[in-house]
């Protein structure tokens, strides 16, 4: 797997493109079918942007007046099937109702469990959720540079006050390093840095005490034991697992690292769980659950067809790679296995703390006359699935016209906490042909400037994050 | 010419450029589609003056690595048939071309245009409307989590502000995504 080159890749892209599979449709007649529909569409867009404006004065008119006048037949990129319609303009010209995914938002589903927090500290650092240490309690890093965390904080959220765990300072003279996956224990909270400049394989490990305190240096490693994906901390040490699988431990007081027998192919789960399935592991599925303190291994089997499939100490989740493909859920020794309709799991990332699935939600509620897909523009972008008490909660920040997203915390193991920032919003930017950036088309319907190319970018947001605490789920605590 | 002559003479080169930015059928074609629209729009325009195919290789990549790209593409109702795309031909490249299927858009973006379409790093940071920087920074980016050697040792430079991609463990919908909350 190391010795890929520049040529592998030129020879991988080239046969793809020789082998792909036939298009389903004819591109002639498709095109053609779309541009009908988009003419139609842009005539419902116009209206939109009446009907809200005269409905709402101030801001949020302007935004959604923004954000549907670029629907005229312009190029306009953040087009968006016939349903991104703002509802109210659905039923002023008297179309039928919109069809709805049936799932509830996070902040009905669990109200206990969802709480917006500061998106910056006050001193501008960024927050980026790591993980929840409590029901109320959110380990955040806060970031003064780009992808770079220089500081531990938990955030109370029933109070809402921060404390300052600790600073993630670098080690002197390693230049370019960045601290990277977190992970909390029931003592302590360990981290893992790297600097990848360099190119050689190094990696450092460091502790502090869940109160809080100086973080301390545990050591650091070269050579294999160094391509860390995985990490974790029990009583005496940090654990890790590497890419090409196998599990390392080393005393939190310092020492030489320490290769756990058996545990060869194991990617760290969350200690003590670990899995035959690394991150990287694309397309494979998951076959063993191992508990590295007891010894005990779980044979599982990913259900026909499925080509994701994640295995929790308790619950499975899968699916395939398309929508077509459901998403399955079933305990990990194969029994209650059901079926999550509208779901799916596109993606990859399933599984999270407390076995808490998380799936891709298909945003189709049906086909219109033309067989064109029609969406449910309020569908959540995403949901959680809780198999303990079969509740599904719809979670992300969707904007009404098909754009949309959420975070998922950044410890090493599946993290307790998703989140996204409610006010973002995506506006298309445009430039002309030859590169230069000029004004969005205005809302005026028929305005067409055929050598305009646009792009999706966002607006907005930066001020708050809407956060679900899984352990603050009832029924999973 | 006409439209409907380009579109069946390009047709099928361009939908297998689709599906080496996007990495699956129903997407490649979607993309496809979606830029012979703008095409088709800008016909007599493009025909006259530009490269029509340039126009629409340049439109499909910037779409791939749009927002709007990134999230449509999960809600997509599958077109193509039942039958699974077996990876028939790529011989035991599975693996890479997977991988390659689970970059950020526009680390994928990147290196189709480097090493299927073979532009140099100006024209695609031309064509993509980003800084020569940035597109060394993708692609070594892209090339790291791929482990693919670069010839070029001096490529690896641009690695520095990449360092916290492992740390960046915040995913978009498709789950691969490299940044914050989107």
């Amino acid at each position: 797997m190391n010795d890929r080159n520049e040529a592998d890749l030129v020879r991988v892209l080239a046969r793809a493109a020789e082998t792909a599979p036939e298009p389903a449709a004819d591109l002639l007649e498709t095109v053609r079918r779309r541009r009908a529909r988009r003419v139609r569409r842009s005539v419902r867009s116009a209206l939109a942007v009446a009907a809200v404006i005269a409905v709402t004065a101030g801001g949020a008119a302007v935004m959604r007046g923004a954000l549907s006048g670029g629907g005229g037949e312009g190029p306009v990129l953040g087009d968006a099937p016939v349903t991104a319609v703002p509802e109210r303009t659905e039923r002023s010209s008297r179309a039928p109702e919109p069809v709805r995914v049936g799932i509830r938002p996070a902040a009905e589903v669990w109200p206990q469990a969802v709480s917006t927090i500061p998106a910056k500290a006050p001193d501008g650092w960024s927050y980026r959720p790591v993980t929840a240490l409590s029901a109320t309690e959110l380990l955040l890093t806060a970031l003064p540079s780009f992808e770079k965390a220089g500081r531990l904080e938990v955030y109370d959220t029933a109070s809402g006050s921060r404390t300052v765990l600790t600073d993630m300072p670098g080690p002197p003279g390693v230049k370019g390093y960045f601290p990277q996956s977190v992970e909390v224990g029931a003592e302590n909270i360990v981290w893992y840095g790297m600097s990848p400049n360099d190119g050689a394989g190094w990696a450092d490990f460091w502790v502090v005490p869940r109160s809080g305190g100086t973080a301390r240096r545990i050591g650091e490693v070269t050579g294999a034991p160094a391509e860390v994906d995985a990490i974790g901390v029990t009583a005496d040490s940090v654990v890790w697992s590497v890419r090409a699988g196998g599990v390392y431990r080393m005393p939190l007081g310092g020492g030489t690292p320490e290769r756990i027998e058996g545990t060869d192919g194991l990617h760290l789960l969350s200690w003590p769980w670990a899995a035959d399935v690394g991150e990287r592991d694309f397309q494979k599925t998951q076959g063993r659950l191992v508990n590295l303190e007891t010894g005990q291994v779980t044979e599982v089997r990913a259900p026909e067809g499925a080509t994701t499939f994640r295995c929790g100490p308790q619950w499975c989740f899968g699916g395939g790679d398309s929508e077509a493909d459901r998403a399955v859920v079933e305990r990990v020794d194969g029994s209650r296995r059901g079926v999550l309709p509208g779901l799916h799991a596109r993606g990859g990332h399933l599984l999270l703390a407390r076995d808490v699935g998380l799936f891709a939600v298909s945003g189709v509620v049906g086909r219109d006359e033309r067989g064109e897909e029609v969406e449910d523009p309020a569908a959540p972008v995403a949901a959680l699935y809780d198999p303990a008490t079969g509740a599904l909660a719809g979670i992300g920040n969707r904007d009404g016209r098909g754009n949309g997203g959420y975070g998922l915390g950044v410890s090493s193991s599946p993290s307790a906490v998703v989140y996204w920032d409610a006010g973002i919003r995506t506006v298309e930017r445009c430039e002309t042909g030859s590169g230069k950036a000029v004004p969005r088309p205005s809302g005026t319907a028929g305005r067409t400037d055929e050598s305009v190319l646009c792009g999706a970018v966002e607006q907005g947001g930066g001020k708050e994050l809407t956060v679900v605490n899984l352990l603050a789920i009832p029924g999973t605590e | 010419m006409e439209f409907a002559d380009f579109v069946a003479a390009r047709g099928r080169a361009l939908y297998r450029y689709g599906y080496v930015l996007t990495g699956n059928a129903e997407d490649a074609a979607d993309l496809t589609q979606e830029a012979l629209m703008r095409l088709g729009k800008a016909w007599s325009r493009v025909r006259r003056r530009d490269d029509p195919e340039g126009y629409v290789r340049t439109t499909m990549a910037r779409l791939h690595i749009s927002t709007w790209r990134r999230l449509r593409r999960e809600r997509l109702v599958a077109q193509v048939p039942e039958t699974a795309y077996t990876d028939g031909g790529l011989d035991g490249d599975e693996g890479l071309w997977h991988e390659v299927g689970a970059l950020p858009p526009k680390q994928r973006a990147v290196l189709v245009l480097r090493y299927y379409e073979g532009l140099p790093d100006e024209e695609i940071a031309d064509l993509l409307g980003i800084s020569r920087g940035t597109v060394r920074s993708q692609a070594a980016r892209a090339l790291d989590k791929l482990r693919v050697r670069r010839a070029d040792p001096g490529a690896a430079r641009s690695r520095a502000e990449d360092a916290a991609q492992g740390a960046a463990g915040v995913d978009s919908v498709n789950g691969m995504g490299t940044g914050r909350v989107r």
